[in-house]
């Protein structure tokens, strides 16, 4: 607390206050990315913690325009960080990805979506499609699709020109609606 | 170039619909927000969800809950603790529990900071990411030698640090024997999952 608040005393960190804002603005959003990226729900709320910890110094100097960037940014580095520590220990994410391998609609699903819809189970199967459509792309499709964010936000997050951040999104796209063709196919009783 | 409606509010089937649906709003437990809050050593004055709960849940939860996200070291190999789900189906449906379970064992071990402790501690994981942020930075340099210098150096600034496991691996990727053996070997165990 106290490194903390002399940080922000040396206008190296932001006040407290300022974090508390934040945080209660945005950590749901910071939280939903990471669980989109396959973290469990204890696992994503650590990695929102690590966040926030890196976001009380970059938030110094942005505008509060900028704090939902600055956070997204943070959380995707963090992520990629994480990736790589993987490979560094032969754990590469991929590696056993469902990306790389059939579509698996497990017996719960089939019952669940043929009757009545069930969250986690749903849930499960969006998260399928989101990480066979690989990083950038289920980025983009997140942010737009269900966060709401405009190009320009998602291209500063992602660190491309907002053209770039479009043909992702559609290509992305292309990918949801192609993959959810063949799951509700696979998920027909 | 237009920017392309959003499929929630346009032409998506039912099926798209109910997928998106499933994950659009989802957000953390009550609990969960708790112990990001706590971890990062916040009151709650900018959010609803602290006073509430923090009477609800009592202060053995506080404790249990900060030990989860503060001990921030037991997460460590950031692999360990951001590893992602790549099960499916109902394997998945469990794994969203699992983990976190896990998380809380790994941690429990050690003693739930007090008071204004939150934020130090997080000051001090922020130092330990640097210092081996800037290991990460030489070896992918090829700069063996100064990677193992700045390791060294890492190592005697925390030699119980946060981040030893994940120290271990980049040791282990120099070339060297983890310190501590088979610790070092446990927490490569542990940052791979297996």
């Amino acid at each position: 607390m106290l490194a903390m608040e002399e940080a922000a005393s040396q206008g190296t960190s932001v006040p407290h206050a300022r974090l508390e804002r934040v945080f209660a603005e945005q950590h749901d959003l910071v939280w939903r990315l990471l669980r989109r990226f396959g973290l469990a729900p204890a696992g994503a709320a650590e990695a929102t913690r690590r966040v926030f910890v890196e976001a009380s110094k970059e938030l110094v100097g942005a505008s509060r325009s900028e704090e939902r960037s600055v956070l997204l940014r943070l959380a995707l580095q963090l992520f990629q960080r994480s990736e790589a520590l993987q490979d560094l220990a032969g754990a590469a994410p991929g590696r056993n990805s469902p990306r790389r391998g059939p579509l698996h609609v497990s017996l719960a699903q089939h019952v669940s979506l043929a009757q009545q819809p069930n969250g986690t189970e749903v849930m499960g199967l969006m998260d399928q499609v989101l990480t066979r459509m690989g990083r950038s792309p289920a980025t983009a499709f997140i942010l737009f699709e269900l966060e709401g964010l405009s190009f320009e936000e998602i291209a500063g997050v992602m660190g491309v020109e907002r053209e770039t951040a479009v043909q992702i999104l559609l290509r992305a796209r292309d990918e949801f609606q192609r993959v959810a063709a063949e799951l509700r196919k696979a998920s027909r009783v | 170039m237009r920017e392309p409606k959003r499929l929630l509010a346009g032409d998506a089937t039912s099926f798209e619909r109910q997928l998106l649906s499933a994950v659009k709003n989802e957000r953390p437990s009550p609990e969960l927000a708790l112990s990001m809050q706590q971890g990062l050593g916040l009151s709650g004055a900018g959010a609803s969800l602290a006073p509430t709960l923090a009477v609800k849940a009592g202060h053995a939860l506080w404790l249990k809950l900060g030990a989860v996200a503060i001990a921030g070291g037991g997460l460590v190999a950031t692999a360990a603790v951001l590893r992602p789900q790549v099960g499916t189906g109902v394997e998945a449906a469990a794994q969203i529990t699992a983990p976190a379970s896990r998380e809380t064992a790994a941690v429990s071990t050690q003693p739930a900071l007090e008071g204004s402790q939150p934020l130090e501690a997080s000051a001090t994981l922020r130092e330990e990411i640097e210092l081996l942020d800037a290991v990460r930075a030489l070896v992918g340099r090829g700069e063996r030698a100064s990677a193992l210098e700045a390791l060294t150096r890492y190592q005697a600034r925390f030699p119980r640090g946060a981040l030893e496991r994940e120290a271990g691996v980049l040791r282990r990727r120099l070339g060297e024997t983890p310190r501590g053996g088979s610790s070092a070997a446990s927490g490569l165990k542990a940052a791979t999952g297996r």
